[in-house]
């Protein structure tokens, strides 16, 4: 496997799981349903994470608009004192009282710019919402497979993916996922989580081989 | 139902019949195993393939298990090279088919990446199929790192474990995957999903069970290059420095009548775990031998006892359950070993304060305290101690050698179970009556202070923390 084709497909994971968190419709069902058999050609039952994301995708088509958005709703946006389970990384990481939920936003803010990626005024509210995030590793890793297939210096850019992914996505996903699992409202979501949660497990692992790699090719 | 399938010459399967699997010749199986995709039906539960272990391309086998809907880790891989044929054959079939019943499945944080096989010229960078193998996880609800305990921080070899605020956590990318982790820790917290203790044992009793002139069980490193020799079957561990004076004694039990263990040739283990072997499989011996066995006694064994409470043949405990097994004709036996699981805790009343730090932080509860009587009152079950040295770790008074342990094994003291060890009185406070603090704790802040405060002095040995403000 080349490593375009690697990032093609953990494009695909990203952008996967970047769909499944936003908020559900018929769009989402269709797109994401048909997602295995284009992320099987890139290669995705060579990988650790296949069955679950296998499994993810099974259980959206199984499952109607009416359900997810019901589900989605009592998961990541209503709640007594918030969502059940916050999709947002400052509700992890940062505390409303001391301003640390702005802070942690303003940073995302400048990391995406520094990416050159742009935050559109209509989507400020969503930026460290947990697709915002996935949707974010998913261009990084559209731009990697775009940069290798033309021959061009990706080091950047992987480098760039390990920073994000260790500074950002490792220290709160996987709590956010635990919660969904533990909560378990809906087929769909619970599947989402764990290959998610199976996924940036693999991405701890897989990120700093392919920057050590790309070091070793040019010394 | 099971399919088993063998890489074979032409297609040509063994002469052998299993009555409850559907045996396959599959010809390249090991150099192309993904063509078992299109031989294996979705209905299968269990999957065992017979397979050169130096030839076979394991990634690829695993990407097309994973097609099949199965876990790759719950493969079982029976290797050619080392069985023999005939009853030595199915023997090992029936004991690798007993192991997997016992898969646990397996969870991401069990699964390591291998670095994968890459070009380095640039612009023709590529990876081949990705191998995975299995790693251990913690189980945060069994393991007592809260309480302090680092046992498997201390005795990893790679460095990959650390502790952090009470929470253990396995770097993949440092960690080897040796197993000593596994049989480290004292609580049983530690999981690698392809060589639990259940599993083992499964393996290894199914493989006594089968009889037919079984001579010994060999536990044999993954990376070890054995031949087969017939009546010994082999057990695969990640490295035998995983091994334990338990692990070694428990075929016995189970009544194999010889056990050893091959370790990775090649200069030695890469991991310098070579010491750790010696000195198992030394213990092991002194512990025949003072139990009275010579060479080969294992008629005089009890094949069907099972271990006192709390303890098992394979996993934590599993050393201080296998003597006791071994012991019913030699019941006052006693030993000081090497590097053995078992311990023998002693404190010196002259210098210990009695603060509890060594009680609160065993992990097994060998040492537990109590207040009774206005006295602080710390117990001993040498029975329950692994010798994990984490009280001697934590004591206060490490440098006085306040608290000693010894890897040793007394069975008179093992019948008389728990035992007080310390005993102090505590003072109580003349405001509220609840206790101070152990008296010899007040005559060391005592000697710390010295004879420059003696109405601090006099406070603190009058009064509780909560009342000395009043």
């Amino acid at each position: 496997m080349s490593l375009e084709d690697l990032s093609r497909l953990r494009q695909g994971v990203y952008r996967l799981a970047g769909a499944g968190f936003s908020p559900p419709d018929d769009e989402l069902i269709a797109g994401v349903g048909g997602a295995t058999p284009v992320l099987d050609a890139l290669g995705l039952f060579d990988y650790a994470f296949a069955p679950a994301i296998a499994e993810a995708v099974d259980a959206l088509t199984a499952s109607d608009t009416d359900s997810l958005a019901v589900a989605y709703v009592t998961l990541f946006e209503a709640g007594v004192g918030g969502a059940v389970c916050s999709p947002y990384e400052s509700a992890h990481l940062g505390d409303s009282r001391t301003g640390e939920v702005a802070q942690i936003q303003a940073e995302l803010k400048r990391t995406y710019l520094r990416y050159g990626l742009r935050v559109d005024e209509g989507s400020a509210g969503m930026i460290d919402h947990v697709a915002t995030e996935m949707n974010v590793m998913a261009t990084l890793c559209e731009l990697g497979a775009e940069r290798e297939s033309s021959g061009r210096n990706l080091d950047r850019l992987a480098l760039n993916q390990l920073e994000f992914l260790s500074d950002h996505l490792l220290r709160w996903v996987p709590q956010f996922t635990a919660k969904i699992q533990t909560a378990n409202r809906h087929r769909f979501y619970t599947a989402l989580a764990e290959a998610v949660h199976s996924f940036l497990e693999h991405e701890r692992q897989l990120v700093p081989l392919i920057v050590d790699a790309l070091a070793g090719a040019n010394s | 139902m099971t399919t088993i399938l063998f890489c074979t010459e032409e297609g040509a399967l063994p002469d052998i019949e299993i009555g409850d699997a559907a045996l396959i010749g599959v010809e390249d199986l090991c150099e192309a195993p993904r063509q078992i995709v299109s031989l294996v039906s979705d209905d299968e539960k269990e999957l065992v393939l017979a397979v050169h272990g130096d030839r076979l391309q394991l990634g690829a086998l695993q990407a097309a298990a994973r097609r099949l809907g199965f876990d790759p880790l719950s493969l079982g891989l029976l290797d050619l090279g080392s069985v023999a044929e005939g009853d030595d054959l199915l023997r090992a079939v029936a004991a690798t088919r007993a192991r997997l019943s016992r898969f646990p499945g397996s969870r991401p944080e069990q699964v390591k990446l291998l670095s994968p096989d890459r070009s380095t010229r640039r612009g023709l960078f590529s990876i081949g199929i990705p191998t995975y193998v299995a790693a251990p996880a913690i189980e945060h609800e069994i393991c007592v790192a809260g309480d302090g305990c680092r046992v498997c921080v201390s005795r990893c070899p790679a460095g990959a474990l650390s502790w952090d605020g009470g929470v253990i956590t396995n770097d993949k990318t440092s960690c080897v995957a040796c197993g000593i982790c596994v049989t480290s820790c004292p609580t049983g917290a530690v999981v690698n999903p392809i060589v639990t203790p259940d599993a083992i044992e499964a393996e290894i009793s199914a493989a006594i069970g089968y009889g037919a002139d079984l001579i010994g069980i060999r536990y044999r490193c993954r990376e070890a290059l054995v031949g087969s020799e017939r009546g010994w079957h082999q057990v695969e561990v990640p490295c035998t420095g995983m091994l334990t004076v338990g692990w070694l004694l428990a075929p016995l039990v189970l009544g194999a009548k010889e056990v050893d263990a091959v370790p990775c040739d090649a200069g030695g283990c890469p991991l310098g775990n070579d010491d750790r072997l010696e000195a198992a499989i030394g213990d092991a011996a002194t512990v025949w031998h003072v139990l009275g066995f010579e060479h080969d006694a294992s008629a005089s064994i009890d094949h069907q006892a099972a271990p006192m409470d709390g303890h098992r043949l394979f996993g934590h405990g599993s050393t201080v359950g296998a003597i006791q097994l071994l012991s019913t004709e030699a019941p006052e036996a006693m030993a000081n070993l090497e590097a053995a699981d078992v311990g023998t805790v002693t404190i010196d009343s002259d210098v210990c304060t009695a603060c509890e730090m060594c009680a609160n932080v065993c992990p097994t509860d060998a040492l537990r305290s109590r207040l009774e009587d206005e006295c602080v009152i710390i117990d001993f079950d040498p029975r329950s101690c692994v010798a994990c040295g984490q009280c001697v770790s934590a004591c206060p008074e490490i440098e006085s050698n306040a608290i000693t342990m010894t890897r040793s094994f007394d069975l008179v003291d093992w019948a008389s179970g728990r035992r007080e060890i310390r005993r102090e009185s505590t003072p109580s406070c003349e405001v509220c009556g609840q206790p101070i603090a152990p008296a010899s704790m007040l005559s060391r802040i005592e000697s710390i202070l010295g004879e420059d405060d003696k109405a601090t002095l006099a406070l603190i040995g009058r009064r509780c923390v909560n009342c000395r403000g009043r």
